[in-house]
Formats: structure tokens, C-alpha cells, sequence
């Protein structure tokens, strides 16, 4: 009988000792949520008028890039709007232009003034948008927007990422 | 023979019998020693990654590295393995995460775009003795649509280390 019991635990033994030693370590990757927006200034759009002609323009300036990135589980769009800078006030005057994304062009202001948020890219799943064209258009008439010497009308174009 | 010759025989006999009686014994000394092979991993730090604008990677190592402390007495050389297992997988990601044992096996991908890759030797050739604060790294990447969140979270990945021979 002993000696049953001894072979009997020979082998559990055996198995005990061969068995490795393990450890578990716990690695916590931090992501962030992300909705990261860029749009890079235009340069200065001349308008100039052609003898005889009472328009000027459009002319269109396509230097800006816009970089978007956003993880987030909702589709996100982008809209711009105009604002335009304290002096001088275009207000008065037939200054009107529009911005182009993707082949997709919105008027940001006119005449009648700033046109309000406008979307400019939607449907945008997450990932990234890397250096695309901002194109911007501008015109005017002689008539509608007299001035005395070379003048500077500044606007701010702000681009917002929001849910869809 | 006389009687006196016997009294003196027994005489010189008696002496002698009684130095061969004296007595011995033995002192037994169990010495047990236990087989070894004790391993320990400690928890690195957070692995914090963002994104930036036009990118749609995420890049990120642990802020600090995991400590690693083995010892064994083992007759043959030793490695250690590190793997991620399916229970230590959290799901809805795509990030790839590399592990670097210090004087080790270099470095090593455990998780790839959210896949688990298997056990990978991370130290080999360790003789018995000890093997003490080794820094371990690790680094990890994503992308925004691979891994697409609301807010920030924590993806807490379980890595496994096994000594074997």
C-alpha cells in the first residue's frame, strides 16, 4: 500500500516543478478624445479693375490649408462664417465672397453683409483631413465699393468642427 | 591453571571490553531547498496618447517604464514571454502595442491594430540567480477611426509574463 502511495506522488511531484511562474502586468493606454481643427491664413486678395469694366473680380486666392482630425463616434461638420474687421467697415459697400472646400464653394458674405455659419465639409467620420485647399473668392463692383486710395477690408473667417 | 591465574586474566580483559562499548551515534540534518522561480512585473505608466490636426495617428509611451524582478535556481536557463490574452484585450480599438525588456529581446509587438499577436520572448538565457529591475517599455499607436471615442478613455490591456525553460 505504501508503495502506491508513493508512486502516486512521484508524478504530482514531477508536475509541481516543471510548472513556470507567471505575472500579470497592467499597461493603461490614455486616448484622448479629439477634435482638432487648423486652417492656416489666406493671402491678401487684390482686387483690381480693368479699364472700362465696372466689376472686379472674382479673384481667388487658394493658399489657406485646413487640417482636421477627430476620433470622436458622431460624424462632425465644419462651418464657417465671416466676420469682417472694424475699419473699414464693408458694410457699406458690394463686397462679397465665398470660400471653396472640396469643390463645394458657400458665400460667407455679400453685399447684405455676413451670411451667418455656413457648412463647408460634413459627413465627416472620424480620422483626418490633412492640407486641403481652402480656396477663397472675392469681387466687387467700382460702383458699389468706391474708395479713395488702396484700402485693406480684413475679415476673420472662423471655422468651427460641430456634430452632425 | 591455578585460580589465580584466572583471576588475573580477567583482570587485564575487563578494561579493554569496556572501551570498546562506548557509545556513537549520528545527527541527521534535513536541508530543504525550495525550487525557485519567482516572478514579478510591475504596472508601468499611463501610455497617454493625443492627436493632432491632419493626423490620424496617435502615438504614446508609458509615462514611466514597469519594473521587472525574477529570480529562479533552476538547473537549465530560463526566458520570460509576454503575451496579451483575449480576457486582457479590451474591445473597440485598433491600438498596436510594443513591449521593450531592457538587455532583452528588443522590441516586441503584442497587439497589433487591436489584434493580439501571441507570446513573444522578451529575456532569454537567464541563468539561475536573479535578474533585477530590468525597465520595461512600452509604446503604442492608434488612429482616430480605428479607435473612435466621445470622450477620453482608458483602454487597460492585461500583459502576461511567463518564465519557462
Amino acid at each position: 500500500m505504501k508503495l502506491k502511495v508513493t508512486s502516486l506522488c512521484l508524478p504530482l511531484f514531477g508536475l509541481l516543478s516543471i510548472l513556470a511562474d507567471s505575472d500579470t502586468s497592467r499597461v493603461t493606454v490614455s486616448v484622448k478624445a479629439v477634435d482638432r481643427l487648423d486652417v492656416t491664413d489666406g493671402s491678401t486678395l487684390n482686387l483690381d479693375a480693368a479699364p472700362g469694366e465696372n466689376g472686379i473680380g472674382p479673384v481667388t486666392d487658394s493658399t489657406a490649408r485646413l487640417n482636421y482630425t477627430h476620433n470622436k463616434d458622431t460624424n462632425q461638420k465644419i462651418v464657417a462664417e465671416a466676420k469682417a474687421g472694424d475699419a473699414p467697415d464693408p458694410s457699406s459697400n458690394d463686397i462679397s465672397f465665398k470660400v471653396s472646400l472640396r469643390g463645394e464653394s458657400k458665400t460667407l458674405y455679400s453685399d447684405s453683409g455676413a451670411t451667418g455659419p455656413q457648412d463647408v465639409l460634413t459627413d465627416l467620420e472620424a480620422g483626418t483631413l490633412t492640407d486641403q485647399t481652402v480656396s477663397y473668392t472675392a469681387e466687387c463692383t467700382s460702383s458699389g465699393t468706391p474708395v479713395t486710395e488702396d484700402t485693406n477690408f480684413n475679415f476673420s473667417i472662423t471655422f468651427t468642427s460641430v456634430d452632425e | 591453571m591455578t585460580p589465580f591465574r584466572v583471576l588475573l586474566s580477567s583482570a587485564i580483559i575487563l578494561p579493554i571490553s569496556l572501551l570498546l562499548a562506548a557509545k556513537s551515534d549520528t545527527g541527521n540534518v534535513r536541508i530543504n531547498i525550495r525550487e525557485v522561480d519567482a516572478l514579478d512585473v510591475s504596472n508601468p505608466g499611463v501610455i497617454s496618447m493625443d492627436g493632432v490636426s491632419g493626423s490620424n495617428i496617435f502615438n504614446g509611451t508609458s509615462a514611466s517604464p514597469g519594473k521587472l524582478n525574477y529570480s529562479h535556481n533552476g538547473p537549465k536557463t530560463k526566458k520570460i514571454s509576454a503575451e496579451v490574452r483575449p480576457a486582457g484585450n479590451p474591445s473597440g480599438h485598433d491600438i498596436s502595442l510594443t513591449i521593450n525588456v531592457a538587455g532583452g529581446a528588443g522590441i516586441q509587438t503584442i497587439l497589433s491594430n487591436g489584434n493580439i499577436q501571441g507570446a513573444k520572448t522578451v529575456l532569454s538565457g537567464i541563468t539561475p540567480g536573479k535578474v533585477t529591475d530590468k525597465d520595461v517599455q512600452y509604446a503604442a499607436t492608434c488612429t482616430t477611426d480605428g479607435t473612435p471615442l466621445d470622450t477620453d478613455t482608458d483602454f487597460v490591456i492585461r500583459v502576461t509574463f511567463t518564465t519557462t525553460e
